[in-house]
């Protein structure tokens, strides 16, 4: 049994007036649908406006779907609400981008840190609860005389370790993680992603993991889903999906990381420095009809007559490797 | 020529003035590239934005040193003198397309505004050379574009309009600082592929302020490595990427996701950058170096190869890379 099952999971919102002439409708995520098994990392990739953070903020349920299930250890809880919602909260617990933002500056760290006990383990005094608070700092590589500080005393990654501290304290089974790396420099990302697997293997935790960096997923996901305008468009094992991209945007997403030796610099591609379909997925996604063909088909070089009536679906092949393309690359070498 | 000279800048603070850069030397020449390469908090910034003076209203002053414009330094340089050389002779390219361009006017009038500063051109002249700027950038339909305003592009046509400003009055030098992280990747990589164009074929002499490798190994032809305020090493994008011999850069070019193993560990470098002012008097990256020893303490100077332009700033460059240097006057300026 899966830890987390999420099914055709939909959300859309609207924006203009209710009267207005200019009210839009935008589909954020449609017919989402995955699993996470204990101890596993699922990494959801796609680039801004795809949909990868409104589906980790249903499944944390702070905001509701319109329509599907979200399952947690076998449970619905797409629909929990007041004292059942937060009972179930105990394991789940989100780790968020901006770790600026994300603490209360006016509270010390042992009152955030520890906030969720107030709740998930009434019964601790605050003495138990310091002690608490303090052994899972030491686990986040801080030391324990820092609680009666505050967050603005801390740098970037020090108050990423604290934000994990304060999402670990309650000793959930599933960690969602917003970008929990992009907003910190290179070196400081590295210590924090080894913090993130030794707190893994250590606790055996699931961790849903939200990434627009192609190279962090590569690094530390088990399994990929790439979205692509509210639509997972390909899903499947991170070295399957890296070697063998099979949906065209997989494709051209991983041919756009910038290269790791000036040796292979990509030499100008005068084409590439003049066209602009930059806008593409900003304009699919506020067309309105989500089912009408496949998203992808007008920046898509493969795209035929045949896509703009496909009903995209992620059709499982070989090995779990998922594609939702009616012409999906044939796997090769690369 | 576009000469930094020594340049040292410190932040103004209530207790008194903290160091922020010291004694930065490199220069810009028309047709190369320089990508200035360092974690937040390092002085790449700082030194980028004082070429054109703009931190000054922040509390950002010389300390030392100068940047020459043709043998004029631009510290001395007459106002007006200087509003004509920013984004005349030497133009800017932010980080943050949302932010760079004024909300409440229009792509046309931002774009204008520019060329009227810096270009005598009638009226007519003045909207299509607007309009063939936006085509220069990959912005096809540049009529309408100009009436639009910058709420309804998205964050790559935004950038590219702010190139295309970069662009306007014919530039020797462009600055570009981080002009392509707030970008998705798909679009990073197209803006990419027009800064390289836009450089070779104007000649631009460009200085690239960058944290990542990546943009670097696409971009660069020479780089400068700083941590702490100092430039630690300095050479062609080759010698960086082939035999890079400072520790810290080294460390930072290791722990990137994409050069690791993976499910390995990264080889992080531990701790942080120390704050301007909390420097140490010998080597800055000491206190994360795993090679620092009693030698570390001394003030480090810069040790050159023969015959060579790669420049690090370590006493145990030789060990750490097997070859001989010699060591260079702290003072001396080159690239």
């Amino acid at each position: 049994m899966s830890l987390l099952k999420v099914e055709s999971l939909r959300k859309s919102f609207a924006s203009g007036g209710i009267w207005s002439a200019t009210r839009k409708v935008t589909h954020a995520v449609s017919d989402v649908s995955f699993e996470v098994a204990r101890g596993e990392t699922l990494a959801i990739v796609g680039e801004s406006g795809s949909g990868k953070s409104t589906t980790a903020r249903m499944v944390m349920r702070l905001l509701d779907a319109d329509a599907g299930n979200i399952s947690l250890l076998g449970e619905d809880v797409t629909c929990l609400k007041g004292a059942a919602l937060r009972r179930k909260r105990r394991h789940m617990q989100m780790v968020f981008q901006d770790p600026f933002a994300s603490l209360n500056p006016r509270m010390k760290i042992v009152d955030s840190v520890g906030e969720g006990l107030r709740v998930h383990a009434p019964d601790l005094n605050r003495q138990q609860r310091r002690q608490r608070v303090a052994e899972i700092l030491q686990q986040c590589g801080m030391d324990a005389s820092i609680m009666d500080r505050y967050p603005h005393q801390f740098s970037g990654g020090q108050r990423q370790r604290i934000g994990i501290a304060r999402a670990l304290v309650v000793s959930p089974d599933l960690l969602v993680l917003d970008e929990p790396v992009s907003a910190l420099d290179v070196s400081v990302q590295a210590q924090i992603l080894n913090l993130l697997k030794a707190l893994q293997e250590k606790h055996n935790l699931a961790y849903l993991f939200i990434s627009h960096d192609l190279s962090v997923v590569r690094h530390v996901a088990d399994r990929v889903a790439v979205m692509f305008a509210g639509h997972i468009v390909e899903q499947g094992k991170v070295e399957d999906v890296y070697a063998h991209p099979r949906h065209p945007y997989t494709r051209a997403l991983l041919d756009a990381r910038p290269v790791i030796h000036p040796a292979q610099r990509r030499e100008n591609n005068a084409e590439n420095a003049v066209s602009n379909d930059d806008d593409i997925s900003a304009k699919v996604l506020e067309a309105g009809e989500p089912d009408s063909g496949c998203p992808y088909r007008h920046r898509c070089a493969q795209a035929q007559a045949a896509c703009s009536d496909y009903q995209i679906e992620l059709a499982a092949n070989w090995n779990n490797h998922a594609v939702a393309c009616l012409f999906p690359l044939v796997a090769n070498d690369r | 020529m576009l000469k930094i000279e020594n340049l040292s800048l410190a932040i103004a603070a209530s207790n008194g003035d903290k160091p922020a850069v010291s004694d930065v030397s490199f220069e810009l020449v028309p047709g190369r590239v320089l990508g200035l390469v360092g974690e937040s908090g390092c002085g790449k910034t700082l030194t980028a934005q004082s070429i054109l003076r703009l931190g000054e209203h922040q509390g950002i002053k010389r300390s030392g040193g100068r940047i020459l414009l043709d043998e004029q330094d631009i510290f001395t340089m007459p106002e007006a003198q200087l509003r004509k050389v920013r984004g005349g002779r030497i133009s800017m390219i932010f980080q943050e397309p949302m932010t760079a361009l004024n909300p409440v006017f229009s792509i046309g009038a931002q774009l204008v505004e520019v060329i009227r500063l810096h270009l005598d051109l009638s009226r007519q002249a003045t909207e299509e050379r607007a309009a063939a700027l936006l085509a220069d950038v990959g912005l096809q339909d540049g009529k309408t574009l100009l009436t639009q305003f910058p709420d309804a592009l998205s964050g790559g046509m935004r950038q590219r309009v702010l190139i295309a400003m970069a662009m306007a009055a014919h530039p020797d030098y462009i600055i570009a600082d981080e002009p392509t992280t707030a970008l998705d990747v798909s679009v990073q990589a197209r803006i990419i592929d027009l800064l390289r164009k836009l450089q070779r074929d104007q000649q631009l002499g460009m200085l690239l302020v960058t944290h990542d490798f990546g943009l670097v190994a696409e971009l660069a032809d020479e780089v400068a490595v700083m941590y702490a305020g100092q430039i630690v090493e300095r050479g062609s994008v080759h010698e960086i990427f082939e035999q890079p011999a400072h520790p810290y850069t080294r460390a930072l070019m290791h722990c990137r996701p994409e050069m690791a193993e993976k499910g390995k560990e990264l080889p992080a470098i531990s701790g942080q950058v120390p704050a301007p002012g909390d420097w140490p008097t010998g080597c800055r990256f000491a206190a994360r170096c795993p090679l620092a020893n009693q030698a570390c303490t001394q003030p480090v100077s810069e040790n050159a190869w023969a015959n060579d332009k790669h420049v690090a700033r370590c006493v145990h460059v030789d060990a750490i890379t097997g070859t001989k240097t010699t060591e260079t006057k702290n003072s001396e300026a080159c690239t």
